[in-house]
Protein backbone atom coordinates (compact mmCIF):
# COMPACT_ATOMS: atom_id res chain seq x y z
CA UNK A 1 0.00 0.00 0.00
CA UNK A 2 2.96 2.06 1.11
CA UNK A 3 4.18 1.18 -2.18
CA UNK A 4 1.24 2.53 -4.38
CA UNK A 5 1.12 5.63 -2.66
CA UNK A 6 4.44 6.46 -3.62
CA UNK A 7 4.18 5.46 -6.73
CA UNK A 8 1.01 7.37 -7.30
CA UNK A 9 2.54 10.30 -6.18
CA UNK A 10 5.34 9.80 -8.29
CA UNK A 11 2.72 9.98 -11.10
CA UNK A 12 0.93 12.87 -10.42
CA UNK A 13 4.12 15.22 -9.93
CA UNK A 14 5.40 13.74 -13.49
CA UNK A 15 2.08 15.01 -15.02
CA UNK A 16 2.05 18.25 -13.32
CA UNK A 17 5.24 18.68 -14.22
CA UNK A 18 4.60 18.18 -17.67
CA UNK A 19 1.94 20.66 -17.33
CA UNK A 20 3.68 23.15 -15.79
CA UNK A 21 6.52 22.87 -18.33
CA UNK A 22 4.13 23.46 -21.35
CA UNK A 23 2.15 26.38 -19.27
CA UNK A 24 5.95 28.38 -18.10
CA UNK A 25 8.26 27.49 -21.11
CA UNK A 26 5.48 28.60 -24.16
CA UNK A 27 4.68 31.68 -23.22
CA UNK A 28 8.50 32.82 -22.66
CA UNK A 29 8.53 33.24 -26.60
CA UNK A 30 6.18 35.92 -26.18
CA UNK A 31 9.26 38.02 -25.60
CA UNK A 32 10.27 37.83 -29.29
CA UNK A 33 8.34 39.30 -32.31
CA UNK A 34 6.86 35.90 -33.06
CA UNK A 35 4.68 35.46 -30.16
CA UNK A 36 1.06 37.66 -30.07
CA UNK A 37 -0.12 35.83 -26.22
CA UNK A 38 -2.30 39.36 -25.81
CA UNK A 39 -4.93 37.04 -27.56
CA UNK A 40 -5.61 34.45 -25.11
CA UNK A 41 -4.13 36.90 -22.22
CA UNK A 42 -6.87 36.09 -18.89
CA UNK A 43 -5.62 40.21 -17.94
CA UNK A 44 -7.75 41.68 -20.62
CA UNK A 45 -11.39 41.42 -21.39
CA UNK A 46 -10.65 40.44 -25.36
CA UNK A 47 -8.09 37.87 -24.31
CA UNK A 48 -10.39 36.29 -21.30
CA UNK A 49 -13.53 36.49 -23.83
CA UNK A 50 -11.47 34.13 -26.59
CA UNK A 51 -10.04 31.67 -23.40
CA UNK A 52 -13.46 31.03 -22.66
CA UNK A 53 -14.67 30.95 -25.91
CA UNK A 54 -11.82 28.29 -26.31
CA UNK A 55 -12.11 26.20 -22.80
CA UNK A 56 -16.06 26.51 -23.39
CA UNK A 57 -15.37 23.57 -26.32
CA UNK A 58 -14.43 21.39 -23.57
CA UNK A 59 -18.10 20.49 -22.84
CA UNK A 60 -19.12 19.39 -26.45
CA UNK A 61 -15.50 17.05 -26.56
CA UNK A 62 -16.30 15.33 -23.29
CA UNK A 63 -20.22 15.17 -24.12
CA UNK A 64 -19.12 14.02 -27.14
CA UNK A 65 -16.67 11.39 -26.31
CA UNK A 66 -18.04 9.90 -23.05
CA UNK A 67 -21.26 9.02 -25.18
CA UNK A 68 -19.89 8.00 -28.26
CA UNK A 69 -17.23 5.90 -25.80
CA UNK A 70 -20.07 4.29 -24.19
CA UNK A 71 -22.34 2.96 -27.23
CA UNK A 72 -19.10 1.83 -28.54
CA UNK A 73 -18.68 -0.27 -25.91
CA UNK A 74 -22.33 -1.51 -25.59
CA UNK A 75 -22.06 -2.34 -29.46
CA UNK A 76 -18.76 -3.96 -28.92
CA UNK A 77 -19.61 -6.52 -26.55
CA UNK A 78 -23.04 -7.00 -28.87
CA UNK A 79 -20.68 -7.55 -31.54
CA UNK A 80 -17.96 -9.39 -29.86
CA UNK A 81 -20.46 -12.00 -28.16
CA UNK A 82 -21.39 -14.05 -31.85
CA UNK A 83 -17.70 -13.93 -32.53
CA UNK A 84 -17.66 -16.06 -29.19
CA UNK A 85 -20.30 -18.51 -31.23
CA UNK A 86 -19.73 -21.92 -31.86
CA UNK A 87 -22.04 -22.07 -34.66
CA UNK A 88 -20.53 -20.75 -37.98
CA UNK A 89 -22.86 -17.94 -38.92
CA UNK A 90 -22.90 -15.57 -35.78
CA UNK A 91 -18.87 -15.58 -35.97
CA UNK A 92 -19.06 -14.86 -40.00
CA UNK A 93 -21.33 -11.97 -38.71
CA UNK A 94 -18.64 -11.19 -36.13
CA UNK A 95 -15.38 -10.84 -38.90
CA UNK A 96 -17.42 -9.05 -41.43
CA UNK A 97 -18.50 -6.54 -39.15
CA UNK A 98 -14.97 -6.01 -37.73
CA UNK A 99 -13.31 -6.25 -41.10
CA UNK A 100 -15.07 -3.46 -42.72
CA UNK A 101 -15.50 -1.04 -40.03
CA UNK A 102 -11.94 -1.06 -39.28
CA UNK A 103 -11.13 -0.52 -42.90
CA UNK A 104 -13.32 2.74 -43.04
CA UNK A 105 -11.35 5.65 -41.78
CA UNK A 106 -13.15 7.67 -39.32
CA UNK A 107 -13.46 11.24 -41.46
CA UNK A 108 -14.61 9.43 -43.87
CA UNK A 109 -17.60 7.87 -42.29
CA UNK A 110 -18.35 11.25 -40.12
CA UNK A 111 -18.88 13.27 -43.53
CA UNK A 112 -20.93 9.84 -44.48
CA UNK A 113 -23.16 9.61 -41.60
CA UNK A 114 -23.76 13.56 -41.63
CA UNK A 115 -23.97 14.14 -45.23
CA UNK A 116 -25.13 10.82 -46.66
CA UNK A 117 -27.08 8.80 -44.42
CA UNK A 118 -29.83 11.45 -43.82
CA UNK A 119 -30.34 11.24 -47.53
CA UNK A 120 -30.47 7.37 -47.80
CA UNK A 121 -32.49 6.70 -44.22
CA UNK A 122 -34.53 10.10 -45.16
CA UNK A 123 -34.21 11.30 -41.44
CA UNK A 124 -32.23 14.14 -40.04
CA UNK A 125 -29.39 14.24 -37.97
CA UNK A 126 -27.97 16.67 -35.57
CA UNK A 127 -23.93 17.15 -35.96
CA UNK A 128 -23.68 16.15 -32.11
CA UNK A 129 -25.28 12.67 -33.15
CA UNK A 130 -23.82 12.40 -36.37
CA UNK A 131 -20.30 12.75 -34.52
CA UNK A 132 -21.68 10.46 -31.98
CA UNK A 133 -22.87 7.69 -34.07
CA UNK A 134 -19.26 7.98 -36.77
CA UNK A 135 -17.70 7.86 -33.62
CA UNK A 136 -18.92 4.78 -32.05
CA UNK A 137 -19.33 3.00 -34.85
CA UNK A 138 -15.80 3.59 -35.67
CA UNK A 139 -14.72 2.45 -32.05
CA UNK A 140 -17.06 -0.56 -32.29
CA UNK A 141 -14.97 -2.99 -34.10
CA UNK A 142 -12.08 -2.37 -31.31
CA UNK A 143 -14.04 -2.41 -28.65
CA UNK A 144 -15.83 -5.90 -30.05
CA UNK A 145 -12.07 -7.39 -30.48
CA UNK A 146 -10.94 -5.93 -27.01
CA UNK A 147 -13.97 -7.74 -25.48
CA UNK A 148 -13.06 -10.93 -27.57
CA UNK A 149 -9.67 -11.13 -25.96
CA UNK A 150 -10.72 -10.41 -22.61
CA UNK A 151 -13.28 -12.57 -22.53
CA UNK A 152 -11.63 -15.56 -24.09
CA UNK A 153 -8.93 -14.81 -21.55
CA UNK A 154 -10.82 -16.31 -18.46
CA UNK A 155 -10.73 -19.65 -17.60
CA UNK A 156 -12.85 -22.69 -19.05
CA UNK A 157 -13.29 -23.57 -15.45
CA UNK A 158 -15.44 -20.56 -14.74
CA UNK A 159 -18.14 -21.49 -17.34
CA UNK A 160 -18.12 -24.93 -15.92
CA UNK A 161 -18.59 -23.81 -12.67
CA UNK A 162 -21.55 -21.38 -13.68
CA UNK A 163 -23.30 -24.32 -15.66
CA UNK A 164 -22.68 -26.88 -12.70
CA UNK A 165 -24.68 -24.18 -10.57
CA UNK A 166 -27.02 -23.89 -13.09
CA UNK A 167 -27.07 -20.84 -14.18
CA UNK A 168 -27.81 -20.17 -17.71
CA UNK A 169 -25.63 -18.19 -20.61
CA UNK A 170 -27.44 -14.81 -19.75
CA UNK A 171 -26.31 -15.19 -15.97
CA UNK A 172 -23.25 -17.16 -16.39
CA UNK A 173 -21.73 -13.71 -18.99
CA UNK A 174 -23.42 -10.87 -16.51
CA UNK A 175 -22.48 -12.35 -13.11
CA UNK A 176 -19.54 -14.49 -13.68
CA UNK A 177 -17.17 -13.71 -17.36
CA UNK A 178 -18.02 -10.44 -18.20
CA UNK A 179 -17.03 -8.80 -14.45
CA UNK A 180 -14.07 -10.91 -14.61
CA UNK A 181 -13.18 -10.20 -18.72
CA UNK A 182 -13.73 -6.30 -18.01
CA UNK A 183 -11.26 -5.84 -14.92
CA UNK A 184 -8.62 -7.34 -17.56
CA UNK A 185 -9.61 -5.12 -20.37
CA UNK A 186 -10.13 -1.93 -18.52
CA UNK A 187 -6.68 -0.34 -19.43
CA UNK A 188 -7.48 -1.22 -22.94
CA UNK A 189 -10.78 0.32 -22.54
CA UNK A 190 -9.17 3.03 -20.64
CA UNK A 191 -6.72 3.35 -24.00
CA UNK A 192 -9.92 4.01 -26.02
CA UNK A 193 -11.45 6.29 -23.74
CA UNK A 194 -8.37 8.58 -24.80
CA UNK A 195 -8.39 7.46 -28.51
CA UNK A 196 -11.77 8.78 -28.63
CA UNK A 197 -11.24 11.99 -26.90
CA UNK A 198 -8.81 12.79 -29.45
CA UNK A 199 -10.50 11.82 -32.36
CA UNK A 200 -13.35 13.42 -31.28
CA UNK A 201 -11.38 16.97 -33.04
CA UNK A 202 -12.22 15.59 -36.07
CA UNK A 203 -15.97 16.23 -35.92
CA UNK A 204 -15.02 19.49 -36.14
CA UNK A 205 -15.41 19.21 -39.79
CA UNK A 206 -19.10 18.80 -39.54
CA UNK A 207 -19.31 22.53 -37.33
CA UNK A 208 -19.27 20.86 -34.32
CA UNK A 209 -18.40 23.29 -31.76
CA UNK A 210 -16.13 21.31 -29.88
CA UNK A 211 -11.78 22.42 -28.81
CA UNK A 212 -10.92 21.99 -31.84
CA UNK A 213 -14.11 23.77 -33.77
CA UNK A 214 -13.85 26.43 -31.50
CA UNK A 215 -9.60 27.06 -32.13
CA UNK A 216 -10.37 26.90 -36.38
CA UNK A 217 -13.10 29.62 -35.81
CA UNK A 218 -10.87 31.92 -33.28
CA UNK A 219 -8.18 31.44 -36.19
CA UNK A 220 -10.20 32.94 -38.64
CA UNK A 221 -10.97 36.21 -36.93
CA UNK A 222 -7.82 36.48 -34.36
CA UNK A 223 -5.25 35.61 -37.43
CA UNK A 224 -2.88 34.12 -34.29
CA UNK A 225 -2.61 30.69 -35.25
CA UNK A 226 0.74 29.47 -33.09
CA UNK A 227 -0.76 30.84 -29.83
CA UNK A 228 -4.60 29.52 -30.13
CA UNK A 229 -3.42 25.79 -31.17
CA UNK A 230 -0.63 26.16 -29.03
CA UNK A 231 -3.72 26.11 -26.30
CA UNK A 232 -5.91 23.99 -28.16
CA UNK A 233 -2.73 21.51 -27.52
CA UNK A 234 -2.16 22.20 -23.80
CA UNK A 235 -6.44 21.45 -23.36
CA UNK A 236 -6.08 18.16 -24.91
CA UNK A 237 -2.56 17.18 -23.05
CA UNK A 238 -4.54 18.41 -19.73
CA UNK A 239 -7.84 16.61 -20.71
CA UNK A 240 -6.09 13.35 -21.33
CA UNK A 241 -3.72 13.28 -18.76
CA UNK A 242 -6.58 13.49 -16.14
CA UNK A 243 -8.27 10.81 -18.00
CA UNK A 244 -5.51 8.37 -18.21
CA UNK A 245 -4.97 8.94 -14.39
CA UNK A 246 -8.34 8.16 -13.60
CA UNK A 247 -8.53 4.91 -15.47
CA UNK A 248 -5.07 3.92 -13.49
CA UNK A 249 -6.92 4.77 -10.11
CA UNK A 250 -10.08 2.71 -11.25
CA UNK A 251 -7.82 -0.65 -12.18
CA UNK A 252 -6.27 0.44 -8.43
CA UNK A 253 -9.16 -0.05 -7.14
CA UNK A 254 -10.58 -2.90 -8.87
CA UNK A 255 -7.29 -4.89 -7.99
CA UNK A 256 -7.99 -4.08 -4.57
CA UNK A 257 -11.04 -5.81 -4.72
CA UNK A 258 -9.48 -9.26 -5.04
CA UNK B 1 -28.04 -47.87 7.52
CA UNK B 2 -27.61 -49.91 4.18
CA UNK B 3 -29.87 -48.47 1.32
CA UNK B 4 -30.82 -51.27 -1.11
CA UNK B 5 -30.82 -49.84 -4.72
CA UNK B 6 -34.27 -50.05 -5.24
CA UNK B 7 -33.88 -48.18 -8.92
CA UNK B 8 -31.19 -46.60 -10.39
CA UNK B 9 -31.41 -43.03 -9.67
CA UNK B 10 -28.99 -42.77 -12.31
CA UNK B 11 -28.11 -44.88 -15.33
CA UNK B 12 -25.45 -45.12 -18.00
CA UNK B 13 -25.96 -47.60 -20.75
CA UNK B 14 -23.30 -48.31 -23.26
CA UNK B 15 -22.30 -45.01 -23.42
CA UNK B 16 -19.15 -43.95 -25.26
CA UNK B 17 -17.25 -40.62 -25.90
CA UNK B 18 -14.72 -39.76 -28.22
CA UNK B 19 -12.15 -36.68 -28.51
CA UNK B 20 -11.53 -37.01 -31.67
CA UNK B 21 -9.80 -40.29 -32.64
CA UNK B 22 -9.54 -40.86 -28.87
CA UNK B 23 -12.02 -43.16 -27.35
CA UNK B 24 -12.78 -41.37 -23.60
CA UNK B 25 -15.48 -43.65 -22.71
CA UNK B 26 -15.99 -46.78 -24.58
CA UNK B 27 -19.19 -48.66 -24.09
CA UNK B 28 -19.62 -47.77 -20.18
CA UNK B 29 -22.67 -49.35 -18.20
CA UNK B 30 -23.49 -48.21 -14.90
CA UNK B 31 -26.32 -47.95 -12.71
CA UNK B 32 -26.85 -46.00 -9.23
CA UNK B 33 -28.82 -45.82 -6.56
CA UNK B 34 -29.70 -43.04 -4.73
CA UNK B 35 -27.40 -42.99 -1.25
CA UNK B 36 -24.50 -45.10 -3.28
CA UNK B 37 -21.19 -43.97 -2.75
CA UNK B 38 -19.11 -44.74 -5.58
CA UNK B 39 -15.26 -44.09 -5.68
CA UNK B 40 -13.53 -44.29 -9.09
CA UNK B 41 -9.92 -44.41 -9.81
CA UNK B 42 -7.57 -45.98 -12.17
CA UNK B 43 -4.45 -44.07 -13.85
CA UNK B 44 -4.31 -41.03 -15.43
CA UNK B 45 -6.63 -40.92 -19.29
CA UNK B 46 -8.66 -43.79 -18.28
CA UNK B 47 -11.72 -41.92 -18.11
CA UNK B 48 -12.32 -41.01 -14.62
CA UNK B 49 -13.23 -37.63 -14.95
CA UNK B 50 -14.66 -38.07 -18.24
CA UNK B 51 -17.17 -40.43 -16.92
CA UNK B 52 -18.66 -37.99 -14.20
CA UNK B 53 -18.57 -34.65 -16.91
CA UNK B 54 -20.39 -36.68 -19.11
CA UNK B 55 -22.98 -37.42 -16.24
CA UNK B 56 -23.73 -33.37 -15.82
CA UNK B 57 -23.53 -32.74 -19.72
CA UNK B 58 -20.03 -30.86 -19.16
CA UNK B 59 -18.73 -33.46 -21.80
CA UNK B 60 -21.28 -34.65 -24.49
CA UNK B 61 -21.35 -38.41 -25.10
CA UNK B 62 -21.51 -39.80 -28.66
CA UNK B 63 -23.22 -42.45 -28.34
CA UNK B 64 -25.20 -44.77 -25.55
CA UNK B 65 -27.90 -43.64 -23.12
CA UNK B 66 -27.49 -41.82 -19.89
CA UNK B 67 -31.09 -40.81 -17.50
CA UNK B 68 -31.19 -39.20 -14.21
CA UNK B 69 -34.43 -39.66 -12.31
CA UNK B 70 -35.58 -41.79 -15.36
CA UNK B 71 -35.37 -38.45 -17.18
CA UNK B 72 -32.91 -39.31 -20.44
CA UNK B 73 -29.77 -36.67 -20.85
CA UNK B 74 -29.28 -35.03 -24.09
CA UNK B 75 -29.31 -31.54 -25.18
CA UNK B 76 -33.36 -31.04 -24.07
CA UNK B 77 -34.40 -28.35 -21.70
CA UNK B 78 -36.11 -30.88 -20.19
CA UNK B 79 -33.09 -33.02 -20.00
CA UNK B 80 -31.45 -29.41 -18.98
CA UNK B 81 -33.56 -29.37 -15.98
CA UNK B 82 -33.39 -33.23 -14.59
CA UNK B 83 -29.39 -32.18 -14.32
CA UNK B 84 -30.07 -28.56 -12.77
CA UNK B 85 -32.09 -29.85 -10.32
CA UNK B 86 -30.11 -32.99 -9.67
CA UNK B 87 -26.85 -33.06 -9.78
CA UNK B 88 -24.05 -30.76 -7.95
CA UNK B 89 -20.38 -30.97 -8.89
CA UNK B 90 -16.60 -29.81 -7.19
CA UNK B 91 -13.81 -29.67 -9.19
CA UNK B 92 -10.53 -30.64 -8.67
CA UNK B 93 -9.24 -26.76 -9.53
CA UNK B 94 -12.08 -25.45 -7.36
CA UNK B 95 -13.48 -23.18 -9.78
CA UNK B 96 -14.74 -20.55 -7.12
CA UNK B 97 -15.29 -17.32 -8.81
CA UNK B 98 -12.72 -14.97 -8.04
CA UNK B 99 -13.98 -11.61 -7.88
CA UNK B 100 -17.09 -12.65 -5.88
CA UNK B 101 -16.95 -12.99 -1.72
CA UNK B 102 -17.46 -16.54 -0.15
CA UNK B 103 -21.16 -15.87 0.27
CA UNK B 104 -21.48 -14.28 -3.33
CA UNK B 105 -20.35 -17.02 -4.69
CA UNK B 106 -22.84 -19.38 -2.69
CA UNK B 107 -25.75 -17.53 -2.87
CA UNK B 108 -25.21 -16.62 -6.49
CA UNK B 109 -26.92 -19.84 -7.70
CA UNK B 110 -29.85 -20.16 -5.51
CA UNK B 111 -30.73 -16.58 -6.48
CA UNK B 112 -30.68 -16.32 -9.87
CA UNK B 113 -31.29 -20.08 -11.03
CA UNK B 114 -33.77 -21.28 -7.91
CA UNK B 115 -35.18 -17.74 -7.81
CA UNK B 116 -34.66 -17.54 -3.68
CA UNK B 117 -34.81 -14.18 -2.53
CA UNK B 118 -31.18 -12.86 -1.05
CA UNK B 119 -32.11 -13.28 2.40
CA UNK B 120 -33.27 -16.94 2.43
CA UNK B 121 -30.64 -17.63 0.00
CA UNK B 122 -27.80 -16.03 2.33
CA UNK B 123 -29.44 -18.23 5.52
CA UNK B 124 -28.79 -21.39 3.62
CA UNK B 125 -24.80 -20.08 2.39
CA UNK B 126 -24.53 -19.51 6.05
CA UNK B 127 -25.75 -23.22 6.98
CA UNK B 128 -23.77 -24.86 4.13
CA UNK B 129 -20.63 -22.72 5.10
CA UNK B 130 -21.27 -23.58 9.28
CA UNK B 131 -21.08 -27.25 8.24
CA UNK B 132 -18.02 -27.16 6.39
CA UNK B 133 -16.73 -25.22 8.92
CA UNK B 134 -16.07 -21.82 7.56
CA UNK B 135 -19.00 -19.26 8.51
CA UNK B 136 -16.24 -16.69 9.68
CA UNK B 137 -14.93 -16.25 5.87
CA UNK B 138 -17.86 -15.55 4.62
CA UNK B 139 -17.02 -11.96 3.57
CA UNK B 140 -13.51 -12.43 2.31
CA UNK B 141 -12.51 -13.71 -1.57
CA UNK B 142 -11.65 -16.76 -2.03
CA UNK B 143 -7.65 -15.79 -2.99
CA UNK B 144 -7.94 -15.01 0.76
CA UNK B 145 -8.38 -18.46 1.89
CA UNK B 146 -5.90 -21.60 1.91
CA UNK B 147 -6.71 -24.01 -0.64
CA UNK B 148 -8.65 -26.45 1.63
CA UNK B 149 -10.84 -24.01 2.55
CA UNK B 150 -11.63 -22.66 -1.11
CA UNK B 151 -12.30 -26.65 -1.84
CA UNK B 152 -14.22 -26.78 1.22
CA UNK B 153 -16.39 -23.53 0.07
CA UNK B 154 -16.61 -25.01 -3.29
CA UNK B 155 -18.66 -28.02 -1.93
CA UNK B 156 -20.65 -25.80 -0.06
CA UNK B 157 -21.60 -24.39 -3.19
CA UNK B 158 -22.77 -27.60 -4.90
CA UNK B 159 -24.78 -27.99 -1.81
CA UNK B 160 -26.97 -24.57 -1.67
CA UNK B 161 -28.34 -25.92 -5.20
CA UNK B 162 -29.80 -29.66 -2.66
CA UNK B 163 -28.40 -31.63 -5.93
CA UNK B 164 -29.54 -35.75 -5.06
CA UNK B 165 -26.02 -36.73 -6.19
CA UNK B 166 -22.94 -35.13 -6.23
CA UNK B 167 -19.73 -35.75 -8.47
CA UNK B 168 -16.79 -35.20 -6.90
CA UNK B 169 -13.40 -34.68 -9.69
CA UNK B 170 -10.18 -34.91 -7.88
CA UNK B 171 -11.14 -33.06 -5.04
CA UNK B 172 -8.00 -33.38 -3.42
CA UNK B 173 -5.56 -33.70 -6.17
CA UNK B 174 -4.22 -30.18 -6.24
CA UNK B 175 -4.57 -29.52 -2.40
CA UNK B 176 -0.81 -29.48 -0.25
CA UNK B 177 -0.98 -32.66 1.79
CA UNK B 178 -1.98 -30.80 4.99
CA UNK B 179 -4.93 -29.53 3.54
CA UNK B 180 -6.32 -33.06 2.39
CA UNK B 181 -7.68 -34.35 5.78
CA UNK B 182 -10.27 -31.23 6.04
CA UNK B 183 -11.54 -31.47 2.08
CA UNK B 184 -12.19 -35.45 2.67
CA UNK B 185 -13.03 -35.30 6.46
CA UNK B 186 -16.50 -32.49 4.89
CA UNK B 187 -16.72 -35.21 2.46
CA UNK B 188 -17.13 -38.24 4.41
CA UNK B 189 -19.50 -36.08 6.99
CA UNK B 190 -21.55 -35.38 3.51
CA UNK B 191 -21.41 -39.18 2.79
CA UNK B 192 -22.57 -40.08 6.23
CA UNK B 193 -26.04 -38.29 5.46
CA UNK B 194 -26.91 -40.66 2.79
CA UNK B 195 -25.90 -37.86 0.13
CA UNK B 196 -25.56 -39.98 -3.24
CA UNK B 197 -22.09 -39.60 -4.62
CA UNK B 198 -19.35 -40.37 -7.24
CA UNK B 199 -16.10 -39.02 -6.06
CA UNK B 200 -12.88 -39.51 -8.40
CA UNK B 201 -9.79 -40.04 -6.11
CA UNK B 202 -6.83 -41.55 -5.38
CA UNK B 203 -7.03 -41.60 -1.35
CA UNK B 204 -7.54 -45.01 -1.05
CA UNK B 205 -7.83 -45.14 2.83
CA UNK B 206 -10.63 -42.47 2.22
CA UNK B 207 -12.61 -44.64 -0.21
CA UNK B 208 -12.46 -47.87 2.28
CA UNK B 209 -14.07 -45.75 4.78
CA UNK B 210 -16.60 -43.95 2.59
CA UNK B 211 -17.15 -46.15 -0.18
CA UNK B 212 -19.71 -48.80 -1.37
CA UNK B 213 -18.38 -49.55 -4.09
CA UNK B 214 -15.22 -49.19 -6.50
CA UNK B 215 -14.53 -48.55 -9.54
CA UNK B 216 -11.57 -49.48 -11.15
CA UNK B 217 -11.06 -47.68 -15.18
CA UNK B 218 -8.65 -48.13 -17.83
CA UNK B 219 -9.06 -47.11 -21.78
CA UNK B 220 -12.27 -45.96 -20.98
CA UNK B 221 -13.57 -48.79 -19.65
CA UNK B 222 -14.59 -50.45 -16.00
CA UNK B 223 -12.33 -53.18 -15.59
CA UNK B 224 -13.34 -53.91 -12.33
CA UNK B 225 -16.14 -52.83 -9.91
CA UNK B 226 -16.38 -54.19 -6.27
CA UNK B 227 -17.69 -53.48 -2.81
CA UNK B 228 -14.09 -51.91 -0.99
CA UNK B 229 -13.47 -55.10 1.06
CA UNK B 230 -13.31 -57.32 -1.99
CA UNK B 231 -11.93 -54.71 -4.29
CA UNK B 232 -8.95 -53.89 -2.26
CA UNK B 233 -8.38 -57.85 -0.59
CA UNK B 234 -9.01 -60.06 -4.53
CA UNK B 235 -8.55 -57.52 -7.43
CA UNK B 236 -9.55 -59.79 -10.14
CA UNK B 237 -8.10 -58.01 -12.79
CA UNK B 238 -4.38 -58.24 -13.65
CA UNK B 239 -4.23 -54.07 -14.48
CA UNK B 240 -6.30 -53.19 -10.96
CA UNK B 241 -3.32 -55.44 -9.26
CA UNK B 242 -0.62 -53.23 -10.32
CA UNK B 243 -2.32 -50.17 -9.54
CA UNK B 244 -3.49 -51.05 -6.63
CA UNK B 245 0.22 -51.99 -5.78
CA UNK B 246 1.73 -48.94 -7.01
CA UNK B 247 -0.90 -46.49 -5.29
CA UNK B 248 -0.62 -48.62 -2.34
CA UNK B 249 3.43 -49.16 -2.16
CA UNK B 250 3.82 -45.91 -0.43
Amino acid sequence: MQHMTQKFAGQGRRILALIMGAVVVLPLGGCSQNWGWYVVNPATVSGQRNLKFLIDGLYYTMTLSVTAIMISIILGLVIALPGLSKKRAPRSFNRVYVELVRAIPILVLILWVYYGLPQVASISISVFWAGVLALAISDSAFQAEIFRAGIQSINRGQYEAAASISLNYRDTMRFVILPQAIKRILPALGNQLVYMLKMSSLVSVIGMQELTRRANELVVTEYRPLEIYTILVIEYLVVILIVSAGVRWLERRMNAAD
Amino acid sequence: MAVQPTKAFLSLQNVSKYFDAFCALDDVSLDVALGQKLVVCGPSGSGKSTLIRCINQLETHQSGNISIDGVDIDDSAQAQTAIRNNVGMVFQQFNLFPHLTILENLTLGPVRARGMTAAAAEDLAMHYLERVRIPEQSKKYPSQLSGGQQQRVAIARALCMKPKLMLFDEPTSALDPEMIAEVLEVIKELADTGMTMICVTHEMGFARQVADMMLFMDHGKIVEMAPPSAFFSRPKSDRCKVFLSQILRH
